[in-house]
């Protein structure tokens, strides 16, 4: 017969056997629990399709995922302490680890790029984002971070810049193509002249040069056409000296008179007549003489096919230069055609946009590249009657120790005449295209020089 | 050529070329008179036998000139000349010669123009 403590007692302990049982279960599952968290969290650093490594406060590397030893094709072992960095390409160790321990020791993220051999032996670009960590009681504890192969966007990206800096490489030559064509042009009347005034004389000799006083002038006249061809080399002999673009200081109303002789022939073939109003005492522009001609033989051919269904009567160019707010110079060509209203305003200057059946969308992306480069902005703009302007403004810059290449350099086309400012502003519609636009612009080598607010095409190799 | 000292028309906006070329056809037994647009010869419509025309000429072209003529029945022989390049493509069914000239060629093609233009009358008597 049991007593009544141990008719009391034994359920008790049944009881505490019970509670206990199921704590235990409890703690045990818990354990179970957090073992499989662990273990999906391992699964995660293991099999993640990424690079992660982990290192000590020493700066030593104390782990790496399986990822990345299947990229290196290396052992732990051979990771581990400093052992990574034997991985990374020569040229980029330096600075990777200096990138690296500079904000180990500020104790800050870090970003960067190298390369990094892989298994196959072949070095690609990875981008590696490190973080430093601490412990449970927040002391810290090294670094943790993870690498991508970044090699096919490094590669996407280059392809960008060399098509860009190929686009203009081509448009500059297309432009020096026009130029070339214009300067051939100029050249063959003298030449033509002489050499029909050579035949001349040689038939007065074959005639015996009874008329010495003829024979005379035909000779002149040979002279003078020879000192005519000369002069067109000599005002264009900028073109042929400058193989490299150079900023230098320029007077853009002189730029402008370039571009009125240059378009002279093309102008006529289409029966567009041009006025220029130029404003007078503008100060200097630094820039690249061939790239500005360049932009504005573009706007006066986009002008020029803008007008081509008016009547010739009607076809009309202006180009204006004055000054704008003290601090730039604005060049605008203002046609009579057919205006913007066709035209997709957020686009105009972005490449391979054109409302031309055979353009090809590179004239306008061009200029406004080159427009950026001298630290300026491009825009359009319809004007209140007919037709549209477009416009570029160019900084105002000290002449410093620049040579004064084509400051005074005096071409003046017949068809221009040199009138007052003509103010453009205030026209209704316009599209803006600022060094601000965040589009991706081509590395130029006026960019370093000359501008604030001009884009700083990061870090990429100099066009050739 | 013709027993009588043929006419020439000349027609070239640039001064230096219009007047080595009237020299040179003087010299090789034409008469010339030599205008420095389309325009200024039109204004007086002197008779000629034959012409030299520049195609990119301020104003009405050479081209143009032709055409015209060509309607309204008072077509000259001509040689077009042009300091273009695309100009010379685009003057199909014309004569036209690059400038500077090669002076042999030029004047075999005056020659033949003014040969197949039969008879080689004035202006005004032509159409």
């Amino acid at each position: 017969m049991m007593s009544l403590g141990e008719a009391i007692g034994l359920p008790l302990i049944v009881a505490g056997i019970a509670a206990g049982w199921m704590l235990e279960r409890g703690r045990r599952r818990r354990a179970e629990a957090e073992a499989r968290e662990h273990e999906a969290q391992r699964a995660i650093v293991n099999e993640a399709p990424v690079m992660i490594w982990r290192t000590r406060v020493d700066m030593g590397c104390d782990f790496v995922n399986p990822g990345w030893l299947s990229f290196t094709g290396r052992t732990l072992d051979e990771e581990l302490g400093n052992g990574w960095l034997e991985g990374v390409h020569p040229e980029d160790r330096a600075a990777t680890f200096t990138a690296y321990a500079t904000a180990f020791d500020a104790r800050v993220p870090c970003r960067m790029e190298y390369r990094l051999r892989r298994f196959d032996g072949a070095y690609r670009w990875v981008l590696d984002l490190g973080t430093p960590r601490f412990d449970a009681i927040g002391d810290f504890a090294g670094y943790i971070g993870c690498c991508f192969d970044i090699t096919d966007w490094k590669e996407a990206e280059h392809a960008l810049e060399d098509a860009h800096a190929e686009i203009t490489r081509v448009s500059r030559l297309t432009a020096l193509g026009e130029y070339a064509a214009a300067l051939s042009h100029e050249l063959r009347q003298p030449l033509a002249a002489m050499i029909m005034n050579a035949g001349a004389g040689l038939s007065l000799i074959d005639q015996g040069v009874r008329d010495r006083e003829t024979l005379r002038e035909v000779f002149q006249d040979v002279v003078r056409a020879g000192h005519r061809a000369e002069e067109v080399i000599s005002r264009n002999r900028e073109l042929f000296r400058h193989q490299e673009l150079q900023p230098s200081a320029l007077d853009i109303n002189a730029v402008v008179g370039e571009v009125v002789v240059l378009s002279a022939a093309r102008l006529r073939e289409r029966r567009v007549t041009v006025e220029t109003q130029l404003a007078d005492d503008l100060p200097i522009v630094i820039g690249d003489r061939i790239e500005l001609l360049q932009v504005l033989l573009n706007l006066v051919g986009n002008a020029i096919d803008a007008m081509e269904e008016m009547r010739p009567s009607e076809r009309r160019i202006t180009i204006t230069t004055s000054r704008l707010h003290q601090s730039d110079v604005v060049v605008g060509v203002k046609d009579c055609g057919i205006g913007l209203a066709a035209v997709d305003m957020q686009r105009l200057f972005k490449l391979s946009y054109t409302t031309k059946p055979a353009g090809t969308g590179v004239g306008l992306s061009v200029s406004r590249s080159i427009v950026h480069a001298h630290g300026g902005r491009i825009w359009a703009s319809q004007n209140p009657d007919r037709g549209a302007t477009f416009s570029f403004t160019l900084p105002v810059r000290e002449a410093r120790a620049l040579p004064p290449e084509s400051a005074a350099h005096d071409v003046q086309g017949p068809l221009s005449t040199i009138e007052g400012v003509a103010d453009q502003r205030g026209a209704d519609e316009r599209v803006e295209a600022g060094p601000s636009s965040g589009m991706t612009t081509p590395v130029h080598p006026l960019a370093g020089d000359v501008a604030t607010g001009s884009p700083s095409p990061g870090g990429g190799g100099r066009r050739p | 050529m013709s027993m009588r000292r043929l006419t020439l028309l000349v027609i070239d906006d640039d001064e230096d070329v219009r007047r080595a070329l009237a020299r040179f056809l003087r010299l090789h037994g034409y008469d010339v008179v030599a205008f420095e647009s389309a325009e200024s010869w039109l204004a007086g419509m002197t008779s000629v036998d034959a012409a030299v025309i520049d195609i990119n000429l301020p104003g009405m072209s050479g081209r143009e000139l032709d055409d015209q003529l060509r309607r309204d029945g008072r077509a000259i022989p001509a040689v077009f000349i042009t300091a273009h390049d695309e100009a010379r493509a685009s003057a199909a069914n014309r004569i036209v010669l690059p400038k500077p000239l090669d002076t042999d060629r030029f004047l075999e093609a005056l020659q033949r123009v003014i040969a197949s233009s039969d008879g080689a009358g004035p202006v005004d008597d032509a159409g």
